[in-house]
């Protein structure tokens, strides 16, 4: 159909090339002369123009085909929606985009009025108005935001472009494209919310938050450090962490420490302890946590976490005070009984009433239950509040080992306490606990060995460190406990041993000191037929005077 | 003579005790609660100082350096008491002869008490 007509417009437009041609032969002076052929000559000429123009002509309508194909082809595959409309706002056409997004059929849609489809929907003051002006002034619009409750859609938010296909002629399309924004509002303000969240998390922790930069700069402070320390955020903006004046000189370089591991170690956290001075003069006790974020390009900082620990602190030390005190308090009466049952059992022997000493001396072994019960207690309360102190001192441990032994040996008859030591060994730790662990470890031999004749210790010493052995031939260890003997309150609970009585604190108590020391501890186990308990702790010192710390130096 | 032995210790109940089992070990025992009379040298000097960490109004261990640094007692032995357990450490620190802690072995004690007394004689000899 196009095509024909086409070739309409052809022969008109071949009949003025006609005329044209026809003028221009008079000019020439052969129209009289030559007119038949002329004329002939004339037709085939305009013939053959005509047959070059409607060459032309097919194919630049082809062209403008494919043009209108390939504008088609842009608008359908548009994620925007829509709207073609006539200048008086009726909906000529609709992209697929505008149909999926409000859920419309073109035969709702086209030849309806835009403010009448869908019930009205579109019926939007600011648009209308919008609208309005680009009919009459021919005035675009773009980016028009609206969030609006669509009957077919629900409630979207959309960003509206209008303008008209050809401004200058009338009766030219409006067209109206519709992008919906409603996930990346909901996104947007999610994310808002959740910054908002986070910055009033950060303005209103009690933890001081502090940002530095890699060399130490502050650069962000938290209002909290203007109740923890009476600083204003303003003031400490700026200021180097590094030299900063207000950590407690004591305390300065375990802070710089603690900085330069954080920095030396992304995304990890260091923590440690130390004082910072309040602007009142006085020092607060700091629980401080690092965290470089150096390598993070969007933070490129430091952050660091205090939280003022003082008055923890404080109850801390009351409580270690409290144990104190009960550790005095519970430990006096029994000393007194402990020491009457002593001597009562001396008068008996001296009166030769043998009977009652008898009787005297099973007093003073529960006199001894209940004091080990008060010493576990106690230092159990130590380990759970992280109190257990430790001291470092230089003790030789053979000669320890010998002391306890001895000791140990006064309490019981029916064992022998066989000791078979390697060469002397000098330790540095805590003479007193180290003790505590082998004297744990000698009394389970012997109670756990009701019917044994004998218990052994042994000491064996390599290049770094010393294993302590304590072994029994009693009862031994089911192999599913053997783990769990270290575990608090772990008890061997088997009613034909149930004569074994504790609070289940003494091996863990034991591992716990151990542990503190850089050792180990371990068993193997027979049932049925004993138990061997090994301690290796770390040597400071070898009997021929080299210090293994620093083997340069002597030590005497 | 009797050996003669000084007892600072501020529970009524120890303070029996120590004189119980010392003067049936044929010691001569003087008792004192208030670790500030050794300060202000209110007593008669003795072979022995047995003294109790926790004294009212002041610690022991305070006393024991007290007396390690004065001329006419630093030579007399000291042993020191506590319920502490880590007593032994502390009066090492101090300077103290020798510890014992809290409950302890009687004749344990006896024996150790014994051994300072005879170190102390035969050094005078």
């Amino acid at each position: 159909m196009e095509r024909k007509g086409a070739q309409k417009k052809q022969v008109s437009f071949a009949g003025k090339t006609n005329a044209a041609g026809q003028q221009k032969k008079p000019a020439n002076g052969r129209v009289k002369n030559e007119k038949p052929e002329t004329s002939r000559e004339a037709l085939q000429s305009a013939n053959e123009e005509l047959t070059t123009i409607n060459d032309e002509l097919s194919i630049r309508n082809a062209e403008l085909k494919g043009a209108n194909d390939y504008t088609g082809m842009i608008i359908e595959s548009l994620n925007d929606a829509l709207l073609i409309m006539t200048a008086d706002l009726k909906i000529k056409s609709a992209n697929k985009s505008f149909y999926r997004s409000f859920k419309l059929t073109p035969d709702q849609t086209e030849g309806t009025y835009l403010f009448d489809l869908g019930g009205g929907m579109f019926h939007i003051p600011r648009l209308r108005k919008k609208l309005k002006s680009l009919q009459t002034k021919n005035a675009g619009f773009s980016d028009l935001e609206i969030t609006q409750t669509f009957t077919t859609a629900g409630t979207r938010t959309f960003l509206l472009n209008g303008f008209r296909s050809l401004p200058a002629i009338p009766g030219s399309t409006i067209i109206l494209t519709m992008q919906d924004i409603t996930s990346r509002k909901e996104m947007e303000e999610q994310l808002m919310e959740n910054e908002e969240r986070f910055r009033l998390l950060v303005q209103n922790s009690s933890d001081i938050i502090t940002v530095f930069s890699e060399d130490g700069t502050v650069l962000y402070e938290s209002p909290a450090i203007e109740s923890v320390l009476g600083y204003n955020p303003n003031e400490r903006i700026g200021r180097n962490i590094n030299m900063d004046v207000i950590v407690h000189p004591e305390d300065k370089e375990h802070k710089l420490g603690l900085l330069k591991k954080a920095a030396l170690h992304p995304d990890t956290n260091i923590t440690g302890e130390f004082r910072l001075r309040h602007k009142n003069g006085s020092y607060r006790t700091i629980d401080a946590i690092f965290r470089s974020f150096l390598n993070n390009k969007k933070i490129n900082g430091i952050i660091a976490n205090y939280r003022d620990i003082t008055d923890r602190k404080i109850l801390e030390q009351q409580k270690d005070d409290f144990i104190g005190v009960a550790s005095h308090e519970l430990k006096t009466p029994v000393t007194s009984i402990k020491a009457y049952s002593q001597i009562l059992e001396e008068l008996f022997k001296k009166s030769g009433d043998t009977r009652s000493a008898e009787l005297v001396s099973k007093m003073n072994l529960q006199v001894d239950r209940l004091t080990t019960l008060i010493v576990d207690l106690l230092d159990f309360n130590r380990i759970e509040g992280n109190q257990l102190k430790f001291r470092e001192e230089s003790y030789a441990l053979n000669e320890l080992i010998t002391e306890l032994t001895e000791e140990l040996q006064r309490t019981t008859r029916q064992h022998a306490i066989i000791t078979r030591l390697d060469r002397p060994v000098q330790m540095k730790g805590d003479r007193y606990r180290t003790g505590q662990v082998l004297s744990n470890l000698l009394n389970n031999a012997i109670k756990y060995s009701p019917k044994g004749k004998e218990v052994i210790i042994t000491t064996a010493v390599d290049d770094r460190q010393v294993t302590i052995a304590v072994q029994d031939f009693g009862v031994g260890i089911e192999k599913e406990h053997l783990n769990k003997v270290f575990e608090r309150f772990f008890r061997v609970a088997e009613p034909v041993i149930n004569t074994f009585s504790g609070l289940g604190l003494g091996l863990y108590i034991a591992a716990e000191i151990v542990r503190r020391q850089n050792g180990k501890i371990w068993v193997t186990s027979e049932k049925g037929k004993g138990s061997t308990f090994y301690v290796s702790l770390p040597v400071f010192k070898y009997s021929a005077g080299i210090n293994i710390l620093h083997p340069g130096k002597k030590v005497d | 003579m009797a050996k003669k032995i000084l007892v600072a210790d501020d529970d009524p109940g120890i303070q029996d005790i120590f004189k119980l089992i010392l003067e049936s070990a044929g010691y001569t025992v003087e008792v004192i609660s208030n670790g500030e009379d050794i300060l202000r040298d209110n007593y008669t000097i003795p072979d022995l100082f047995l003294l109790d960490k926790r004294l009212s109004g002041i610690d022991g261990l305070d006393v024991c350096i007290y007396l390690k640094n004065q001329e006419n007692t630093s030579h007399i032995p000291i042993v020191m008491i506590s319920a502490n357990p880590g007593i032994g450490a502390l009066s090492q620190d101090a300077g103290a002869d020798d510890f014992i802690e809290k409950p302890f072995d009687v004749p344990h004690f006896l024996e150790m008490i014994e051994k300072h007394l005879n170190k102390k004689t035969r050094l005078s000899q």
